[in-house]
């Protein structure tokens, strides 16, 4: 029996609506177009076997581990601290401060969930508290987070470096001048945006250099783990993989020195990496059954012709950006990821992209996506664990996308600003 | 009456079942870090590797996935697209879960198949990497237990659904 090829894909779209599973709409999909036309399950099971056995995305509940680790054990409300002292006396100055915190804790979990549910939590609170508007702490909280997958380590690029071939370390290392742009223009911008509306953001004190240094000292093992993963790749000492796995001994260690070690935070931390590392994982699978079935059915093909319609490649990576940022106003991250790498991939062959540039792009556009109006997942996300009514924080929200889209004009139409660093280090 | 406190009892069974499988999936996850660790340590200090380690902890990470797909899919935790949902009648949600849950169903029927298919294939494969045992224990074997269980939890959750109120989602998406 031949069913036209979109029907499947129809299909697809309509499961997803139903909010079924995403990686179940991929599979039922791909199922259907393999009974239909006399292929046997064996490739599933196969394809499933082999991304739960991958190499390099063990190196995700290693990075869940120490984000989780440092979260429980309070090692992220030292890292605010000292962030706090440092810029906290500035206009906006625990905007800053959140931002800067959340720029150093990405150097250690790679997640923006760690950075929002955890170190989030944290900042809204001492926002609040401070005389903060409710709205504009959750918004900062839930922008500023969005730079967790990019400053390297990022969960993201692992994702994206085993879909598509690419250097993983070569990712970290092109994530790192986007992220510290992410970082600054949200700065800028919540300095404007405070010198407007004072009573947003009340002024604090300065700390005195003494204070600077004691909440210096104090974050200072905890600053450690960002030091042994970017520091043990960058070296080539380590692999991703075993980065992570040195950074959660070392976390592990750091917490019985600091008697903050217990099995109550070991047990919390291995339920929330057993979740979402394997929600990764099974989708990983998912997709990459997905993409045997979009590729052998012709579908790529078609979608590919659609975009490539545009004859010019900036127009075409114009559009790209519109549709990710679309998708990611109402899926997570990770599932775009595996949905549109084997695309990227494709279109990077026919139009002569850079796959660095492109992941890069592709994790930032899903990051913004995920604080864009009306849905905004990860904004959403902030609002729920700091307990705040998500209307109050979506006004502040959109003038916080402003410096995020300039950012991503910026990384989209000057991949220097991407491969400069790898270019650097010789891995590109 | 008695039927429906079967049904509610093979729910808190399953519920039983799946908490024991997320056990041991971070218990596998707590011994593969542990033993990465250790080979490590062992191969940037002494230079001498343990020959095994890896494929082990490629076994493990593969029942670990298996195992947590399980938990996750009780949990409610997969990533979904929950926006469009709003736009249905409250009174159709219940039905439109109770299908989600029937393509659960049927994916792990596929997966099932998919797996016994494998394992024959890999069966007649010779131990490789250090281990005692050929890979269908650790590639197709997990991928059968976690079909035949996503057939039992989504069964599952389909009675739950039509018996009781329905079940929070847990999130985990965002990363």
């Amino acid at each position: 029996m031949t069913i036209p090829v979109w029907v499947y894909f129809v299909i697809f779209i309509i499961l997803m609506v139903m909010d079924a599973p995403i990686s179940f709409a991929m599979l039922a999909s791909s199922a259907l177009y393999c009974v239909l036309n006399g292929v046997n399950f064996s490739m599933f099971a196969n394809v499933m076997g082999n991304a739960f056995a991958s190499w390099s995305m063990l190196a995700i509940p290693t990075f869940i581990f120490v984000g989780s680790f440092m979260n429980t054990l309070g090692f992220s409300e030292d890292i605010f601290k000292f962030a706090k002292a440092l810029v906290g006396h500035l206009t906006g100055g625990l905007a800053h401060a959140n931002v800067l915190a959340s720029m150093i804790f990405a150097g250690m979990s790679g997640s923006a969930i760690a950075d929002a549910g955890g170190l989030g939590q944290i900042e809204v609170k001492a926002m609040t508290d401070a005389g903060y508007d409710e709205g504009f702490a959750a918004a900062i909280t839930a922008t500023s987070a969005g730079i967790g997958p990019i400053i390297p380590p990022s969960i993201s690029f692992v994702i994206y470096g085993s879909m598509a071939s690419v250097s993983i370390i070569s990712l970290f290392m092109a994530g790192f001048v986007p992220g510290v742009i992410m970082g600054l223009s949200l700065m800028v911008m919540c300095y404007f945006m405070v010198k407007k509306r004072p009573e947003i953001a009340p002024k604090s004190e300065r700390d005195s250099g003494r204070n600077v240094l004691k909440y210096g000292i104090r974050a200072l093992p905890a600053l450690g783990a960002p030091v042994i993963l970017i520091g043990g790749m960058l070296s080539g000492v380590f692999t991703s993989t075993e980065a992570g796995v040195v950074a959660s001994v070392y976390v592990v260690l750091l917490s019985i020195i600091y008697r903050r070690f217990s099995f109550k935070s070991l047990w919390i931390t291995l339920k929330s990496s057993l979740h979402t590392t394997t929600m990764v994982l099974f989708m990983m699978g998912a997709g990459q059954i997905f993409n045997w079935f979009i590729t052998t059915s012709g579908l790529m093909k078609t979608l590919l012709n659609g975009l490539l319609v545009f004859q010019n490649r900036y127009v075409v990576l114009l559009v790209l950006d519109l549709i990710l940022l679309f998708m990611g106003c109402f899926m997570g991250g990770s599932s775009i990821l595996i949905l549109m790498t084997p695309f990227l991939v494709n279109l990077s062959t026919s139009m002569g992209f850079d796959l660095l540039h492109l992941g890069v792009v592709l994790v930032l556009t899903t990051m913004i996506g995920g604080t864009t109006p009306p849905m905004a997942p990860a904004l959403f996300t902030t609002c729920k664990c700091c307990d705040i009514k998500f209307e109050k924080a979506l006004a502040p929200t959109v003038k916080l996308l402003i410096p995020l889209f300039i950012t991503l004009l910026i990384l989209t139409f000057i991949p220097e600003t991407v491969t400069i660093v790898p270019t650097l280090f010789g891995l590109h | 009456m008695k039927v429906r406190s079967i049904l509610l009892n093979f729910c808190k069974a399953t519920d039983r079942v799946v908490q024991i499988i997320s056990y041991i999936g971070m218990a596998l996850q707590l011994i593969f870090m542990i033993l990465l660790a250790v080979q490590i340590f062992l191969r940037y200090f002494f230079n001498s590797p343990i020959y095994g380690i890896e494929e082990s902890v490629t076994a493990m990470v593969v029942w670990f996935a298996a195992f947590g797909t399980i938990a996750v899919t009780n949990a409610n935790g997969h990533a979904q697209v929950e926006y469009f949902l709003r736009w249905f009648p409250k009174k159709w949600h219940k039905w439109i879960q109770l299908i989600v849950n029937v393509v659960g169903i049927l994916m792990g029927v596929a997966l099932f198949n998919g797996g016994l298919r494998q394992f024959k294939v890999q069966k007649i494969a010779l131990p490789a990497g250090g281990l005692p045992f050929s890979k269908c224990y650790y590639y197709a074997l997990p991928i059968i237990v976690m079909a035949a269980l996503l057939c039992i939890v989504c069964t599952s959750r389909s009675i739950k659904l039509l018996a009781e109120k329905e079940t929070e989602r847990e999130g985990g998406d965002i990363i």
